[in-house]
């Protein structure tokens, strides 16, 4: 016991070390943004209302003497300085951050290579003046010298560029629970164990919160309460939308859906379900019968002779392909054996004897080779999400591979 | 009232539903009968947190073995939830600046998003790549040939796995061509083309997404339907009423 | 040796698995890919509708199947930007909302700068109810989604102005991880509406869900080799998204693939190896 807790110190102590030194070398779970600005004003007529209204295509509900304006947009605003609007109301300014570090990644690493300070990659305006010094001694060829100013000329679109440690920190904490819920293999531990209660805690938060803004504020809310709505969380409802009471049902049903959690009368939120239950009996009613039922028993009608036939380069018929055509026409006839002995299998009201019992058996053997196919995708589609948390363990996290 | 109300709240709603269907008259009905079932779906949601929150702060009140990680359950939960329902870190919409609250809950940057981004998006890819561990270990000690029923799933398993990826095609490219070849020693007139079925890449797309798995899979559908039919009748016509608990 | 492998610790075999998937991440391991006839259907189920059609993009799956299904996602938007397709853009999935601004808005904002919200493309976000909320917005879309994902009046966004319900689609790409998913858009969508579905799915569905083929369903793309193969097909016929490395997701994936799959083949073939050795010695039966 006490040998393993040796060889697991020993391991953590040089994985520690590997990751400092990679962190402060590399640019391991760097993440990079690129700012947006916002400021707002709202302008209106200089002159008081008197003045003759505008024409305005906008809503009805926004008064329309008065707009707001981006002023991060449209700096010069030329009709307040020219005098004929002026400025209302001010809002304060904020800005909105996207990641650029598929970006901004390759760029710094060809500057590395060129020999010059990856950092410089943030102050475009700067890093040029720097590559052009570099040019000038000799440190950079002239390819070198336009590849790197073209390439990071692209970000002067950019208004601001720069590192988001809040990010940078959520690679890292991204990359502590992947290895969290991974150490499980190994065996049931704390890590896990706290990894586990995370996801199991933020899921439940996430979907009654994504429920809230989605559903419960823009279905139900904006139907009950529109004016009130309008006014505060959804201003972009439309201004006819009229209130319909009737949607106080609904709203009840949640209020007896949630009385079960109350310690006495909870039976009530037996109501709810049952609504519940009889709306989904219905559609699915419908929806198996037409679909599944009477949809597959036509799809499976189906030719057991498919010719095909050979189509020249100019697009003229020259006759019908004899091996294209028993590949076809065997394809149809296993798809229609496969679904009768399937379908007999399935039959149980008859006893699986005889002439009923060898056709379920080779329907078992359709079923069974379906089932392998189904395996094989199965393990198909598990190496692929595994691929996938491996790429950002080591793109994104340890920066040892191209981020995606 | 414990049961027979609900009895027929189901029976009204399930026919309601099947009615709006077929009469164009009702269809409106159903509409909004199905948009009362989205709505309580949200409900279904605040329940389920709810009991979530229950039965671990219980957990913690009666220090029950593991509490300690029902107070992360439960600070997570908070966290996310508050986080969420106040759009910390959201700015208002460019297009509605006036209205602070209209901004989008999942805003890039905000903290709604990083707690997405950071912790469940995370979390839940990778107990999901688990199973890629867990399949392989199945695969070295349950996958067993014990019968012909058993080798047939073997067999196809190893063609798809095989025939979904490159391997499938350069194991198999010589196949077709050989074939030709030996068309031709019989004079029988052949391409190419007409053999390209028996590359195992092909031999897959057929099993698995054509051919038998097509014909069973419908077996299979039809199977489930009729069964999914009969339970949802057994339900409107108010024979099923397990759904009603005891009492 | 026998005794050895027959009590082999599985962890030895997760090790090999991690390995099997991490070496050739590591070392970029790609292989071709070649596109098979039902991924050239659906390719030309989106390529044969006329410029600007309306297409709705159910992104129903969360990011326990983003390794899957995201390529698929991108490839499909990619391929309706390059054809001016107007993309409706909505989750059944509560985790599968941000898909939509991961594998959706973003590329159009970033790849296809043209391309406006609410005139080329809306996110109408996420609605829980299942199937429910299919059977609504088969007869009327405004009905449900009152306002889109900004909270604009479905009825103020010009590209919806004049939709009344998803039978005024032209095509519905459905990518999914489960259920709600495809089979939901087939039967309460595709097949009482013959609204076409092309769709793409994880492994685990894709064999469930051909017997739709081809009637209620033009086709599917099943898991990461569907979609390399997708992948593969839009660079071909597109130069661009070929040198665009994220368009190449996929194929990147099918490196680890092809050596994953390896070893569950020697994996089951070790198994059964050791079962016979077993049964002849009389240990297993």
């Amino acid at each position: 016991m006490n040998r393993e807790k040796l060889i697991w110190t020993i391991i953590f102590v040089i994985g520690v070390g590997a990751l400092g030194w990679r962190f402060f070398t590399t640019n391991m779970s760097m993440t990079y943004v690129a700012g947006t600005d916002y400021e707002f004003v709202e302008v209106g007529p200089a002159q008081s209302s008197d003045a003759p209204a505008q024409p305005s295509d906008k809503d009805a509900k926004t008064e329309p003497e008065t707009r707001w304006v981006n002023l991060a947009e449209d700096p010069d605003l030329k009709e307040v300085q020219s005098g004929q609007e002026k400025v209302i109301k001010k809002l304060e300014p904020w800005t909105t951050y996207r990641d650029i570090s598929m970006e901004v990644l390759p760029i710094q690493s060809a500057f590395k290579s060129a020999g010059l300070d990856p950092s410089l990659v943030l102050d475009p305006v700067d890093a040029k003046r720097q590559i052009d010094v570099a040019a000038q001694d000799g440190l950079i060829n002239d390819t070198q010298k336009t590849d790197l100013s073209m390439r990071v000329g692209a970000l002067e679109r950019y208004p601001e560029v720069g590192l988001s440690w809040q990010r940078t920190l959520g690679v890292w904490i991204a990359a502590f629970f992947t290895l969290a819920i991974m150490s499980f293999l190994y065996r049931d531990n704390p890590f896990y164990k706290v990894a586990e209660a995370v996801v199991i805690g933020a899921s439940a938060g996430y979907v009654m919160v994504a429920g809230f803004w989605t559903t419960f504020v823009k279905n139900l809310l904006v139907v009950l309460f529109p004016g009130a709505m309008r006014e505060s969380l959804v201003p972009g409802l439309k201004a006819d939308q009229a209130p319909d009471y009737i949607y106080i049902i609904p709203l009840i049903m949640i209020v007896l859906l949630l009385w079960r959690l109350a310690p006495k009368g909870g039976w009530i939120s037996r109501w709810p379900l049952a609504f519940f239950i009889g709306v989904t009996a219905g559609f699915r009613l419908i929806g198996y019968l037409e679909a599944d039922f009477l949809g597959q028993i036509a799809a499976g009608v189906i030719p057991l002779y498919v010719p095909v036939e050979v189509v020249s380069a100019s697009g003229t018929v020259e006759g019908v392909s004899a091996w294209l055509t028993i590949w076809a026409s065997f394809s149809n006839i296993v798809i229609t054996l496969a679904t009768l002995t399937g379908l007999v299998y399935f039959f149980f009201s008859v006893e699986h004897r005889g002439i009923v019992g060898r056709t379920a058996k080779v329907g078992i053997w359709f079923l069974m080779v379906a089932f392998g196919a189904m395996f094989g995708f199965t393990v198909m589609g598990r190496i692929a999400l595994l691929s996938q948390r491996l790429e950002f363990m080591f793109g994104n996290w340890l920066d040892l591979i191209q981020r995606i | 009232m414990k049961r027979t109300i609900p009895l027929l709240i189901a029976i009204v709603a399930g026919f309601v539903v099947i009615l709006s269907t077929f009469v164009p008259y009702t269809e409106s009905w159903g509409e909004k009968g199905m948009i009362w079932f989205d709505i309580l779906a949200v409900g279904a949601f605040v329940l389920g947190g709810g009991n979530l929150l229950k039965l671990h702060l219980e957990k913690i009140s009666g220090q029950r073995p593991g509490w300690m990680y029902s107070v992360i359950i439960i600070l997570s939960f908070v966290i996310t939830l508050v986080i969420g329902l106040l759009e910390v870190g959201v700015h208002p919409n460019p297009m509605y600046p006036e209205y602070a609250w209209a901004g989008n809950y999942l805003e890039e940057g905000a903290g709604f998003w990083w707690i997405y981004q950071y912790v469940i998006y995370p979390l839940t890819s990778t107990m999901f790549a688990m199973l890629a561990f867990y399949v392989a270990s199945a695969a070295f000690r349950a996958f067993r040939a014990k019968n012909f029923e058993a080798t047939l799933l073997l067999v196809t398993a190893f063609i798809v796995l095989l025939g979904r990826t490159y391997a499938g095609v350069w194991l198999s490219a010589w196949i077709p061509p050989t074939m030709v070849d030996i068309c031709d020693f019989f004079n029988i007139a052949t391409t190419v083309e007409d053999w390209r079925t028996l590359r195992i890449d092909r031999l897959t797309e057929w099993l698995a997404l054509d051919g038998p798995t097509k014909g069973a899979g419908r077996a299979i559908l039809i199977g489930i339907a009729l069964g999914v039919v009969s339970v949802s009748l057994k339900i409107l016509l108010g024979v099923d009423r397990s759904y009603l608990g005891q009492d | 040796m026998y005794q050895f492998l027959k009590n082999l610790d599985r962890r030895w075999v997760f090790l090999l698995m991690g390995l099997a998937v991490a070496i050739p991440i590591l070392t970029n391991l790609t292989f071709p890919e070649e596109t098979s006839p039902m991924v050239k259907d659906i390719y030309q189920a989106i390529e044969d509708l006329p410029d600007g059609s309306r297409i709705l993009m159910a992104y129903d799956y969360d990011p326990g199947s983003m390794g899957e299904l995201q390529p698929m996602a991108k490839a499909f938007t990619r391929q309706c930007a390059e054809k001016n397709h107007k993309l409706y853009y909505m989750a059944l999935w509560p985790l599968g909302e941000p898909m939509i601004d991961i594998a959706g808005a973003r590329i159009l904002m970033e790849e296809y700068p043209h391309y406006k919200y609410g005139e080329d493309y809306v996110n109408l976000g996420f609605k829980p109810g299942a199937e429910a909320v299919i059977t609504v917005i088969v007869t009327d879309l405004p009905k449900l989604f009152i306002t889109d994902q900004q909270g604009t009046s479905f009825n103020d966004i010009p590209m919806c102005r004049n939709i009344r319900n998803i039978q005024q689609m032209d095509l519905i790409v459905s990518i999914s991880a489960g259920d709600p998913g495809t089979k939901q858009w087939v039967q309460y969508a595709g097949t009482p509406y013959d609204i076409p579905i092309v769709a793409g799915v994880t492994g685990v569905q894709a064999t469930q869900l051909v017997a739709y083929i081809p009637d209620q369903l033009i086709g599917l793309l099943g898991a990461i080799k569907g979609a390399a193969e997708y992948e593969q097909i839009l660079d071909d016929n597109f130069p661009h998204i070929n040198d665009n490395p994220d368009a190449q997701e996929a194929k990147k994936r099918m490196g680890p693939q092809l050596v994953g799959h390896a070893l569950m083949v020697a994996l089951i073939i070790l198994g059964n190896i050791l079962y016979f050795v077993g049964r002849r010695r009389g240990e297993e039966r």
